[in-house]
């Protein structure tokens, strides 16, 4: 490989082509770093063969100094694809498949083919990285990962010799044209002259668009010859893709340049998405005020949506105030400029204006009507009824009168529905959610209280078993080894007396105070007031308030029956026959019985029964830790047992003693009493059976049981078993505690699940208003995405216009014309043709052959221009609904809005459902807002990555203003 | 500079579109193949010498999967409608394109572990030349030790084996139980958690520093339970992140829970959260969570999103896909799954990667016995040049994956659209699938 680099040539000398290749040279040379900018425009070509091999990659650029007004330069540079093609910014993939089911990758292949051949050509954006990007709501801020990716403009194009139009499928068999997937071209199909010509256009732009994009051809083939398909791609989102487009974007200033209108719109737009996005805020705003409002879901859930939505006509009144900006500053810009886009750019303006209505006069005639009305109005009569009387909104008004209506609405649903939806919710509601509360809060209780027992078993079992030496375990194998080592001991003793010594007996003596040391610690430990004794007064305490909370006076019972009895006290609809029925039904649910008192049997527990048991069993509870009988208290127990070891231990040292005197008083006198001695010793301790099972003590129906161990009836014995019991009896008790408040948390939740039935009678009063506000919300939005598509299409029509005026085809054939016609004013560049070509004769011919290539490139691809402007404002227009569809179901600005409005009457419904549920969907919706925050953020650094990919293979210096386009040219032309 | 552009626009009025006004460009340097589609296997043995497979026999592979089972007992690889196990019949169909009959014998072991043995009997009864074994959980220690028996050399696509080590001819090609926790450990010390909470289904995984550790799923704590409890602590600042391991549904559960009760603690979950499983049960018609939030899994990075990057990896995944969508339309199809088309849509790589390293194991052998095969596939290294998909493989370890391929990988619900069209299965909702991209090495 080599490298073979030339100088840029001066105009008027042949295009000189340079190599760039491998050696470690990764672009070409470019103006050193101090040179001043250039304006840069660069076409790489690249060829692909059949199979999507690149065999070629070339490139023309055209260089001049940005301050100066010479012409261009312009030169071209060859690349080593083996090197070279993965920096291109897309990967081109290409199959197909045929009628028969055959499928491949080489078009080559289909040679000859007769019948359906499906051709898809696959580009894939290859820009794409991953970042942390911040995002934040006004509560939190977060830091993720995202994909960015340089958003790219693709438009493909390919021309089928003679007249082949009937052979392109547009239209799958039995019409399923909403399969992405079906058998049809995907493009725009159209005669151009004697052939016929596809053409297709779209964005790649990850994270918001896919990143990848399939063109599809599909043919009724007879000896199918495989086609060239022609590809351009633009860095950025580019609605004008033509070389025009291009010259205008690198050479051209002005605000009235193809660029500036584009930037004009955009900006325009960006303008209108942020306001819409405080509106998105403030609804938020609502969405919260309504979580938190739990304990009063008549009058204070309405107040806050009036707030809210008085919230959202003040940002409507700013989005005014802000277009009307727009249009001043606009129209003062063009108007400097001389253009005549002026008139257009107003007409756009002045439709979006109207849409929207005024501010001023329409508040003041709303204000003058509000403060008639406020005279007439009536109070509210507490027999009405639940009707409301909402006011009708014209979805044809502007949409700042329609703000209007919705507040005027709001007033009635809190002035009209007042009476009757305050009676009903805060009798019913308020007394439902307060149990509701109180089971949440006697729930939380009881998970205290198994916390507390679940904790209360580590300094239980500390206390037993590790932080007295070892533990009780450990203490009671020393104090049985101990005891066999005294019976040893004076076992020893007594086979050896009278020569036995007293030093012996004074060890054994000297261990069994050790004991007695051990023993006396375990008291302290499980004394009165210990740590252990506080914690298992602690559990009976929160037994003894769980039990109160759920029967006692000013308890969840109580408010159970006060709802009960609220609801009985309701007028019945007569003309609904089954209201006393539906009604009694409702409350037997709540204290099992109907409005009569007469007991109702049958169907599931009611909702008084499962409290009733659960406080029962907090009860037991509570008794079983304070009532010594028929189960004494864990630490009494435990207290005796070591009480009565202590006493048999001291038993023991008070023999020993006597032992250890009577061996005094023998071996001082004649050792008459060897006989009294081993009495005393005998009753002192037996040594085990060495033969026999360790013993040990099981729990047997809920007792413990004693089983193994030695037969003997010393005192060592008795405190072995003493200690054995205990240690079981400790565990049991555990596990007992540990069902029975399990057993009150089931119950509970039952009682709380049974709610749900009185619930959603309760929040079907909610769905009718919900539903009201969310169809004057959805008319809001379907006006402003009206009004946003008209700016646009007028604005772009505009542009369609400018072009083919410039092109000297003013005829308006296309269904781009057709669109343009729904705006009243297009302007058209009258005077522009006859400058251009009046210069031609200035243009040096190297430069305009470079130009000519470029033209001819990007034209295989994009064909009729206007065609393509049309797809490309389609899909511009996917761009926009991405960032807002109210319908699309999206996460898009305004499916954010939208999703707000519903969010907010789910939010409503949800206050039903007391404060643990909204907490909890409050949550889940913070997540989706930083979400959403998180995707702008990235769409903003993904536009940023344009910039990045500068140019291919060759510098400008700083500064400089350079635009790439490459091409691709797919088929057997690209075969070498 | 008016006078300028209208000038060069005026040239191309006289000169658009003219072919004479510019030369036929001059191709230069080699010219450079896209990653393809079709795979051709090697035409060497195993010690560089010719031979290899004759063109014409078929390579028979067993796939053990799991269409039912409790969580964590493999039914997360082939949700119906879009089984990540799917991989495998696009290997076949890319080696179809190239001219090798692959096929795929399939059992479906229900998540029981007789079931799983009973099928690598079949599979024996077969003459498989090796099994792909799409599922996971502790049903399949059964099987594993049925393949030694039977000879037949095994690759274990989504690791996590819970045994330290894997019987002769076992070999793991997804993260396994050490890497995953210690790609856990490494996130949370990363994301600044130093308590963690640790909720974990099945086995129990080896994180240091954990402020607690509790068994949720079937038989164990509800997930909404452990949650509410760690509610409590997280309150007294005892834990300040969740690390969950376990099968799809009850991760789903967890974060779902977690977004209800402490949506600002980082949630890092194990590899079952990248399955289609995870996605349906979290964001699914039934599902109750998002992706939002601080959520992220352990992975390898070889997914959708890698085809939006240029380079070798991007290419392979691009050939993959690529050969997906033609699969779908291609009419592959399978005796137990149906409609490839139906059930193909969640295809992931690691599966495709299972079926290419044995049918390269049997090309290098020259033999489609399942001894052969083992053998050829012990000790060899396998990357993209051999048709992986994703990272290259080391089989000198029964633990196949290399560290450095294990990534922590976050969510988004944005596709890149390099999957076929979703179809729904039995006329239901089309499935949704979550995206998964690697996170960067470096912050801000």
């Amino acid at each position: 490989m080599s490298a073979h680099v030339a100088r840029p040539r001066r105009p008027r000398v042949r295009p000189v082509l340079m190599v760039v290749a491998a050696l470690g040279l990764t672009s070409l040379p470019g103006p050193p770093a101090q040179a001043a900018a250039e304006r840069v425009l660069q076409n790489v070509d690249v060829r692909l063969d059949t199979a999507g091999a690149v065999t070629g990659i070339s490139s023309v650029v055209l260089r001049a100094a940005a301050d100066s007004t010479d012409d261009p330069d312009s030169d071209e540079v060859a690349f080593d694809p083996s090197e070279y093609a993965d920096r291109l910014p897309v990967r081109v993939l290409t199959s197909y498949r045929t009628e028969d089911g055959r499928v491949g990758t080489d078009l080559a292949d289909l040679e000859g083919e007769d019948g359906l051949v499906v051709i898809d050509v696959t580009v894939q954006n290859t820009t794409a990285t991953t970042r942390w990007v911040r995002a934040e709501t006004a509560a939190r801020q977060v830091e993720a990962p995202a994909l960015v990716g340089a958003p790219l403009t693709v438009v493909g194009g390919v021309t089928l010799d003679g007249d082949d139009l009937a052979r392109v499928v547009t239209t799958a068999p039995g019409g399923a044209e909403g399969d992405a997937d079906a058998a049809v071209t995907n493009g725009v199909v159209s005669r151009a002259g004697e052939d016929t010509r596809v053409q297709w256009s779209t964005f790649l732009a990850p994270p918001r668009l896919a990143g990848t994009a399939t063109f599809r051809l599909a043919v009724q083939a007879e000896d199918f010859e495989p086609p060239t398909i022609d590809l351009s791609v633009q860095p950025g989102l580019v609605t004008d893709p033509s070389v025009l487009g291009l010259l205008d974007t690198v050479f051209g200033d002005g605000p009235g340049s193809v660029a500036q209108l584009d930037t004009d719109t955009l900006a325009l737009v960006g303008q209108i998405d942020a306001t819409l996005a405080e509106a998105a805020t403030n609804l938020t705003d609502v969405q919260r005020a309504l979580a938190t409002a739990g304990d009063d879901l008549g009058t204070r859930t309405i107040d806050s949506l009036v707030s809210g939505q008085d919230l959202l006509r003040t940002e409507l009144g700013g989005l005014i105030t802000d277009l009307s900006d727009v249009r001043d500053g606009a129209t003062s810009e063009l108007d400097a400029t001389g253009t005549a886009v002026t008139g257009q750019v107003d007409d756009s303006l002045d439709r979006v204006l109207a849409f929207l209505g005024d501010p001023d006069t329409l508040l003041a005639q709303w204000r003058a009507r509000r403060s008639a009305e406020r005279i007439d109005r009536r109070a509210p009569r507490a027999d009405d009824g639940c009707e409301v009387a909402v006011p009708t909104i014209d979805p044809r008004a502007p949409i700042y009168a329609q703000m209007l209506a919705i507040a005027d609405g709001l007033q009635a649903v809190r002035d009209g529905a007042g009476a009757c939806r305050d009676r009903i919710q805060e009798v019913i509601s308020t007394g439902l959610t307060r149990a509701q509360e109180r089971i949440g809060d006697a729930q939380d209780l009881l998970g205290r209280t198994l916390d507390d027992v679940q904790g209360l078993s580590t300094p239980l079992a500390d206390a037993v078993r590790t932080r007295l030496a070892g533990g009780l375990e450990s203490s009671l194998d020393q104090l049985v080894a101990r005891g066999d080592e005294i019976a040893r001991a004076t076992d020893v003793l007594t086979r050896r007396l009278p020569r036995t010594s007293k030093a012996d007996l004074d060890d054994a003596v000297g261990e069994l105070g050790d004991l007695l040391g051990d023993l006396q610690s375990l008291l302290d430990l499980t004394g009165s007031g210990s740590d252990l004794d506080s914690g298992l007064a602690g559990v009976r305490a929160d037994a003894v308030a769980g039990a109160q909370a759920l029967v006692g006076p000013g308890s969840v019972q109580a408010d159970l029956a006060a709802a009960a009895e609220a609801l009985c006290a309701l007028p019945l609809d007569p003309a609904v026959a089954s209201a006393a029925t539906d009604r009694d039904a409702v409350v037997a649910r709540l204290i099992g019985e109907d409005c009569a008192g007469t007991a109702v049997s049958g169907g599931p527990a009611p909702v008084s029964a499962g409290i009733t048991a659960a406080s029962e069993l907090l009860t037991g509870i509570a008794d079983r830790i304070d009532d010594p009988q028929p189960a004494p208290d864990p630490l009494r127990i435990i207290r005796k047992a070591l009480q009565g070891a202590f006493t048999v231990a001291s038993g023991v040292r008070t023999r020993l003693d006597s032992t250890k005197g009577r061996l005094d008083t023998a071996l001082s006198g004649l050792g008459d009493e060897l006989d009294t001695l081993r009495d005393a010793v005998d009753a002192v301790a037996v040594v085990d059976d060495p033969t026999g099972t360790p013993l040990t003590a099981t729990v047997v129906d809920g007792e413990c049981v004693l089983s193994g161990g030695g037969s003997g009836t010393a005192a060592i014995d008795v405190l072995e078993r003493d200690a054995r019991l205990l240690l079981c009896r400790q565990q049991l008790i555990d596990a007992t505690l540990e069902d029975g408040l399990t057993a009150s948390t089931t119950e509970l939740r039952a009682a709380t699940a049974q709610l749900d039935q009185p619930r959603d009678a309760l929040g079907a009063l909610d769905t009718e208003l919900d539903g009201r506000t969310r169809a004057v919300f959805a008319d809001l939005f379907g006006s402003l995405e009206r009004t946003r598509r008209e700016v646009l299409v007028c604005r772009l029509g505009a542009q369609i216009e400018r072009q083919r005026d410039a092109l000297g085809d003013p005829a308006d054939t296309t269904g781009a014309g057709a669109v343009q016609r729904q705006c009243p004013r297009v302007v058209t560049e009258a005077d522009g043709t006859s400058v251009r070509q009046g210069a031609t004769a200035g243009i040096d011919d190297a430069v305009a052959s470079s130009i000519s290539l470029i033209d001819t490139r990007i034209s295989a691809s994009t064909g009729d221009i206007a065609d393509t402007q049309a797809r490309l404002v389609t899909s511009l227009s996917g761009v926009l609904r991405a960032i807002g569809d109210p319908q699309g179901g999206g996460t898009g600005l305004l499916d954010t809005v939208a999703d707000q409005v519903d969010s907010t009457g789910v939010a409503a419904a949800d206050l039903a459902d007391a404060g643990a549920r909204a907490g909890r969907f409050g949550s889940v919706r913070e997540q989706s807002l930083l979400g959403l925050a998180q995707q702008r953020e990235a769409d903003r650094l993904s536009r940023e990555l344009v910039d990045e990919l500068g140019l291919f293979g060759i510098t400008a210096p700083a500064g400089s203003t350079t635009r790439v386009v490459y091409t691709f040219s797919l088929g057997p032309d690209g075969d070498r | 500079m008016r006078r300028r552009i209208a000038a060069t626009a005026a040239l191309l009025l006289v000169c658009g579109g003219l072919a004479a006004c510019s030369d036929d460009d001059e191709q230069v340097g080699t010219p450079r193949p896209p990653s393809p589609v079709p795979l051709t296997g090697s035409a060497e043995g195993a010690d560089g010498s010719a031979g290899g497979l004759g063109e014409e026999e078929p390579v028979r592979l067993g796939v053990l999967v799991s269409l039912t089972s409790a969580s964590g007992e493999g039914a997360d690889y082939a949700t119906r409608g879009s089984a990540a196990a799917g991989g495998a019949w696009v290997a076949a169909f890319r080696y179809g394109l190239g001219g090798r009959t692959v096929d795929l014998v399939v059992r479906d072991d229900r998540g029981r572990s007789s079931d799983a043995v009973r099928a690598v009997r079949d599979f024996a009864d077969a003459d498989v030349a090796g099994i792909v074994v799409a599922s996971g959980g502790a049903h399949l220690a059964d099987a594993r030790a049925a393949t030694t028996g039977a000879g037949l050399p095994v690759v274990l696509p989504y690791g996590g084996t819970p045994a330290p080590t894997l019987p002769e001819g076992v070999w793991e090609t997804g993260p396994s139980r050490d890497q995953v926790a210690a790609a856990l450990a490494t996130a949370a010390a990363d994301q600044g958690v130093r308590r963690p909470a640790v909720l974990w289904e099945g086995e129990e995984p080896e994180i240091p520093d954990a402020a607690v550790s509790l068994p949720v799923g079937a038989g164990e704590r509800d997930p909404d339970a452990a949650v509410r409890r760690l509610a409590r602590l997280a309150e007294a600042g005892r834990i300040d992140g969740v690390i969950a391991t376990g099968g799809a549904p009850t991760l789903a559960d967890v974060v779902a829970a977690v977004q209800g009760e402490l949506s600002s603690l980082p949630v890092l979950l194990g590899p079952a959260a990248t399955t289609p499983a995870f996605a349906e049960a979290l964001i699914g018609p039934d599902g109750r969570g998002t992706a939002a939030g601080p959520l992220s899994a352990v992975g390898v990075d070889a997914t959708d999103a890698t085809t939006l990057t240029a380079g070798a990896a991007g290419d392979a995944a691009a050939a993959f896909f690529a050969g997906q969508r033609l699969a779908a339309s291609g009419g592959v199809a399978d005796d137990v799954l149906g409609d490839f088309a139906s059930f193909g849509y969640g295809a992931d790589i690691a599966s495709h990667d299972a079926v290419v390293a044995l049918v390269t194991a049997a090309e290098r052998a020259g033999s489609a016995d399942p001894a052969d095969v083992g053998a050829a596939l012990k000790g060899a290294t396998l990357d993209a040049g051999n048709g992986l998909a994703g990272p290259a493989l080391d089989f000198g370890d029964a633990r196949a994956l290399p560290d450095d391929a294990v990534r922590m990988l976050s969510p988004t619900v944005q596709s890149p659209g390099v999957r076929p069209v979703p179809v729904s299965a039995d006329g239901g909702a089309a499935p949704v699938l979550l995206y998964w991209i690697p996170q960067p090495d470096s912050r801000g």
